[in-house]
């Protein structure tokens, strides 16, 4: 088979189940691929191929069920992807609490995991209990992007995707930068790294 | 929880469909009927098809297998299918239980009610309506729906949960077995604990299924937490793209298909060729020790029972037993997990592999799991937690029943005994592992040089037993104290050191342990009382000279460590106790070690019966108390004899020592050394016996009525969970013994060996000096944990499997002592032939053992205890000298943290 495109991106939506994941998905993905084994096997993913600054980059963003049982997730669950989008809803302080624990975990334990933080159901302001600037002085602290989003009046879906996907991208061009110098200087030891795209 | 099958379930089955086979070109396999008719989970029924029929397969025999559903929660559903060749339709039973016997049994009646008539539709619903209405058996329960018009019976047994997967009866452990080698089972079960993305393969959808079912079930008592897909329909073939962990059961045309590419770093297992590819060293990476034990237990498998499970139980064992000493005790505040204590109780080789333990979620989960337990109370007593305290032991249900026959014995105070035996049995347990693992490495070294040295010198035919139960008699006394060893050192210093060195890190643990700490507040009441008591037994008892001889270094410390840590309960009973044993030879130690047993189990037994509780705790102890109760003091129960060994609070810290082989060994060596001429009668004696009836035998010698209750008691228990077990224990313990090569031995890795071992030592230590040192130190561990209440069988376990893989042999042995010296010691009017009969029925020959020992006891008492000290107090010196090892045994204050 032709390769279609020109980057193959892993990443991986988690947050509390009820936060709307799977709306977002479906908001975001081709519409080509439907389905849903989400509860069937626990385990879902959705599809869709954009355009980034010249580069096709086929996105496969994965869901699994049950993730709220997790106090930590631990970071041989991020190991196989390149970004991680971390959702909460906005009306749920007990889902941003889960997050919050969840982005401490990862920033301990993922050496480079690229992650944006994610209210979602940011469309009834009388019902939003996790303010703003909250969350922003977390995403600050946590040095990520934040975005508040609606699945379902379509707002900041996008763009939300557009920027993980470029924050993929840039750090995936950074490491290749890196291991040419690398080469150059010779760090030897360094298996993990070898992996580039990947976390952990 | 860590979990993912249902609990409250309420139908054995949810859902019968019948699934017609797709008829090609271009039509899907479909349902053509369920019950019941109003299930309507569309998500699921519309899967159940695509499991049903997952690829393209030849039918050429009927065939089972099972397909797991993960619903939003991430709780399986079990899909059992069954495929007949003679017809086109599937039969799939879906179920929340995974019992897959069961099933694909309902499944072949369901299949011949289906073949045989048309007619027979009808008698078909009325049976599945029967069975989806009965009431699901609990664990170990049976269910009987009657068919064929009464002619037939359904039969099934709901799975005893405490039990491990054994071959034959597990299809899935067998298919796996039989299908994949040692080798490969064991990079697979390391790739599953680094959780990785893992393939399995197969042509045959019963092995696909099967292997990863087995697989699973293998990294008991953890669960995998990710993707799971025993088999994978090709339509879903996209799924094995996914970046987390899984794993996945792959039928091979469909695997063909896949872009290998695409699916980036993958463990694949081709279960048809037993062949494994994987870019990862998991294997080689674990720790080497690990290794080498579990590939020496597959190897040594004797296919059949649970060996297989046994061996990558006790693999977990080693790697993540530990657990227990990483659990921190607030009071008032949830039971906590600190991670870095955790890895720095292990040994530093094991320390970056658990590292990155810590990271994985089936870990993280397991201990969450562990936690909830805890915290709500319940404790927890599962396989996992008994082989960690004992290998021996499967069911604690079995454990607890002997228990109560035997405390039926027991009359008056078996309530209390029962409630002191459970709880402070699992403490003991505990505590025996977790000493065993911690200074498992010590132990080896000691162990080695003692097995070679001594051991094989020791085997004297068994004429020489009754000499040995002379020493016995005063080996029990000095029991409490680690002294006992001491003596032995004397003779065989190189032999002794490590022991000693065992026994001052164990009262050093003792005052770390933040538990106690704790608790000191409460404890300080008694602690007056306490301190007085220890001084003036200490000069009265045989523990009380090795005490006195380690305190001038650490016994004054530990001694005023524990009366914080132990709570006013503890305290008074202890007091109590100690005020009877005043008189007797009992040191101040045991007290000491007597208040921390009663502190943990303490919520349960009265005062009064508190010292008996105490003892119960551990079979051994519990035995003793009963023994010695009967005869003058019931409340008190701390007859000298008796209380040196019960009380031997000072066994506390021994006991963890003990459990570490090490001092277990030392402690008989060194007896022999110091009684050279019993000494070595004990250990010929041992030879004699097999390596099971070895510990056993000075168990009962030196502890004499007390050590032969306990040990029917634990005995019983395990042997019947596991009768090939039991034989296998007896090897066990024969290499651990026997052979010289202990190199490999782990105490930790090797539960079985472990558990033998620590019998053979408390046997030796036991029938020396160090009876009541080692029952002490059993209990003691026992009763720092107060986490373990409900453990009973695990402490328990590690003195029943002596005295169960004894009991076999120890009863010809035992038997050949005069029975008349045990009763007369046991003197006891409890122990009276019908307990006897019950402890032998348990393979314990207490009668003859309690006879050695108490015609011993009753005389040499006062001069076995005396050696004891002046032996234990050279120890202590020794000890002192030897800070370093002090220092090394870090991992035992690791222990006293529990208490």
């Amino acid at each position: 088979m032709v390769q279609e495109y020109d980057h193959l991106f892993k990443l991986l939506i988690i947050g509390d189940s009820g936060v709307g994941k799977s709306s977002l998905l479906l908001r975001f993905a081709d519409n080509t691929f439907s389905g849903s084994y989400i509860t069937t096997i626990g385990v879902d993913f959705k599809i869709r191929t954009i355009n980034i600054e010249g580069e096709k980059v086929k996105l496969q963003i994965w869901d699994t069920a049950g993730q709220e049982r997790f106090r930590t997730i631990t970071s041989t669950y991020y190991r196989g992807t390149h970004g991680v989008i971390v959702v909460y809803d906005v009306s749920n302080g007990d889902s941003f609490a889960n997050v919050k624990r969840w982005l401490h975990e990862i920033e301990q334990n993922c050496e480079v995991v690229n992650r944006i933080l994610v209210g979602n159901k940011n469309d009834a302001p009388d019902r939003k209990v996790v303010l703003t600037e909250d969350a922003q002085r977390f995403a600050d602290q946590m040095n990520i992007q934040l975005f508040e989003t609606s699945a379902k009046d379509n707002i900041n879906v996008e763009e939300m995707f557009m920027a993980v996907t470029r924050q993929v991208l840039r750090t995936k061009q950074d490491n290749k930068e890196q291991e040419a110098n690398k080469r150059d200087i010779v760090i030897p030891g360094r298996p993990k790294k070898a992996r580039g795209k990947k976390c952990c | 929880m860590g979990s993912r099958i249902r609990e409250n379930v309420k139908h054995l089955f949810q859902c019968f469909c019948e699934v017609v086979q797709p008829q090609p070109p271009d039509k899907d396999p479909w349902i053509i009927q369920k019950f019941p008719e109003l299930y309507n989970d569309e998500e699921i029924l519309k899967s159940v098809p695509k499991f049903a029929y997952p690829c393209e397969f030849k039918n050429t025999v009927i065939q089972h297998y099972s397909f797991v559903l993960t619903s939003i929660d991430s709780k399986w559903t079990f899909g059992f299918c069954r495929h007949d060749p003679k017809t086109e339709t599937a039969l799939v039973l879906l179920s929340f239980l995974p019992w897959h016997e069961t099933f694909y049994k309902l499944l072949d009646i369901i299949g011949e009610m289906v073949i045989s008539s048309k007619s027979g539709a009808e008698q078909l619903w009325t049976f599945l309506d029967a069975v989806y209405n009965s009431n699901v058996p609990e664990q170990g329960g049976r269910l009987q729906v009657p068919y064929n018009h009464g002619l037939s019976n359904f039969t099934c047994q709901a799975p005893n949960q405490l039990l491990l997967p054994s071959i034959p009866e597990n299809r899935n452990l067998m298919e796996y077995y039989s299908a994949v080698d040692g080798t490969n089972m064991m990079i697979i079960f390391a790739s599953m604990l680094y959780e990785r993305r893992i393939v399995f393969t197969s042509t045959r959808l019963s092995r696909l299924s099967a292997c990863a079912q087995a697989a699973n079930a293998i990294i008991y008592p953890m669960n995998w937490q990710h993707i799971f897909i025993p088999v994978l329909p090709l339509p879903l073939i996209d799924y094995l793209l996914a970046p987390m962990p899984f794993l996945i059961g792959v039928p091979t045309s469909t695997f063909k298909r896949v872009r290998k590419a695409d699916m980036g770093e993958v463990v694949v297992l081709d279960a048809d060729s037993n062949s494994v590819e994987t870019p990862f060293n998991d294997l080689e990476s674990l720790p080497v020790d690990v290794v080498n034990t579990l590939k020496r237990e597959l190897r040594n498998q004797i296919s059949l029972g649970d060996g297989v499970s046994r061996a990558f139980l006790r693999a977990l064992v080693q790697l993540i037993g530990g657990y227990r000493d990483a659990l921190r005790f607030h009071q008032g505040e949830r039971i906590t997990f600190n991670a870095d204590a955790f890895v720095e109780s292990r040994p530093p080789n094991m320390q970056p592999f658990l590292r990155k333990m810590l990271q994985l979620q089936i870990f993280q989960q397991f201990i969450e799991e562990r936690l909830d337990m805890l915290n709500a109370g319940l404790g927890f007593s599962d396989e996992f937690e008994l082989e960690a305290c004992n290998y021996s032991d499967k069911t604690s249900r079995k454990l607890k029943q002997q228990y109560k026959e035997w405390l039926s014995t027991v009359r008056k105070e078996g309530s209390a005994f029962l409630k002191s035996v459970k709880n402070k049995a699992n403490p003991a347990m505990k505590s025996a592992v977790k000493s065993v693992k911690d200074r498992g490495k010590d132990v080896k070294s000691a162990y080695k040089v003692l097995i070679r040295s001594k051991f094989r010198e020791l085997q004297p035919p068994s004429r020489e037993y009754p000499e040995n139960v002379d020493k016995d008699l005063p080996m029990p006394r000095e029991r409490s104290n680690s002294a006992p060893n001491t003596p032995p050192q004397k003779r065989r210093p190189a032999t002794l050191s490590p022991f000693i060195k065992l026994s001052p890190t164990a009262s050093v643990s003792y005052r770390k342990d933040p538990s106690l700490t704790g608790r000191k507040s409460s404890m300080q009441e008694h602690r007056s009382n306490y301190s007085t008591l220890s001084p003036g037994e200490a000069s009265c008892g045989s523990v009380s000279p090795p005490d006195c001889g380690s305190p001038g270094l650490k016994l004054s410390p530990i001694d005023t460590d524990l009366m914080g840590e132990l709570q006013e309960v503890i305290f008074q009973k202890c007091s109590s106790l100690m005020g009877d044993h005043k008189g007797e030879p009992v040191p101040p130690v045991d007290r000491t070690l007597k208040p921390v047993r009663s502190f943990e189990n303490f919520g349960s037994r009265a005062q009064g019966s508190s010292t008996l509780g105490f003892y119960p705790q551990s079979p051994i102890s519990g035995a003793t108390c009963i023994t010695q109760a009967p005869p003058a003091r019931s409340g008190v129960q701390v007859s000298s004899p008796i209380a040196s060994f019960h009380t031997p609070p000072k066994p506390f810290t021994p006991e963890l020592e003990f459990q570490q082989f090490p001092l277990a060994y030392s402690t008989p060596k060194a007896e022999t050394n110091a009684f050279t001429p019993s000494p070595d009668d004990v250990f010929t004696s041992f030879a004699q016996i097999p390596s099971g009836r070895r510990s056993a035998i000075p168990i009962s010698s030196s502890s004499v009525p007390i050590s032969t209750p306990t040990m029917p008691l634990t005995a019983p228990p395990t042997r019947p969970s596991r009768a090939v077990k039991a034989s296998q224990s007896p090897n066990d313990l024969i290499r651990l013994d026997s052979t010289p090569s202990f190199e490999d031995f782990d105490p930790l890795s090797s539960n079985n060996a472990s558990s033998a071992v620590q019998y053979t030592y408390g046997g030796p230590a036991n029938i020396n000096s160090s009876n009541n040192n080692v029952p002490h130190k059993l209990k003691e561990p026992s009763i720092s944990n107060p986490l373990y209440p409900y453990f009973a069988p695990l402490g328990n376990t590690s003195f029943l499997y002596p005295t169960e893989v004894m009991s076999p042999h120890s009863r010809n042995a035992a038997s050949l002592p005069p029975q008349p010296g045990c009763s007369s010691n046991i003197n006891q009017s409890r122990f009276e032939s019908q307990d006897s009969e019950l402890l032998k029925e348990y393979g314990l020959d207490f009668k003859s053992l309690s006879l050695q020992n108490g015609g011993h006891s009753l005389s040499p008492n006062g001069s076995v205890l005396k050696p004891i000290v002046t032996d234990p107090f050279e120890e202590v010196e020794r000890l002192v000298k030897d800070t370093q090892q002090q220092q090394l045994n870090a991992n035992q204050s690791m222990w006293t943290k529990f208490e």
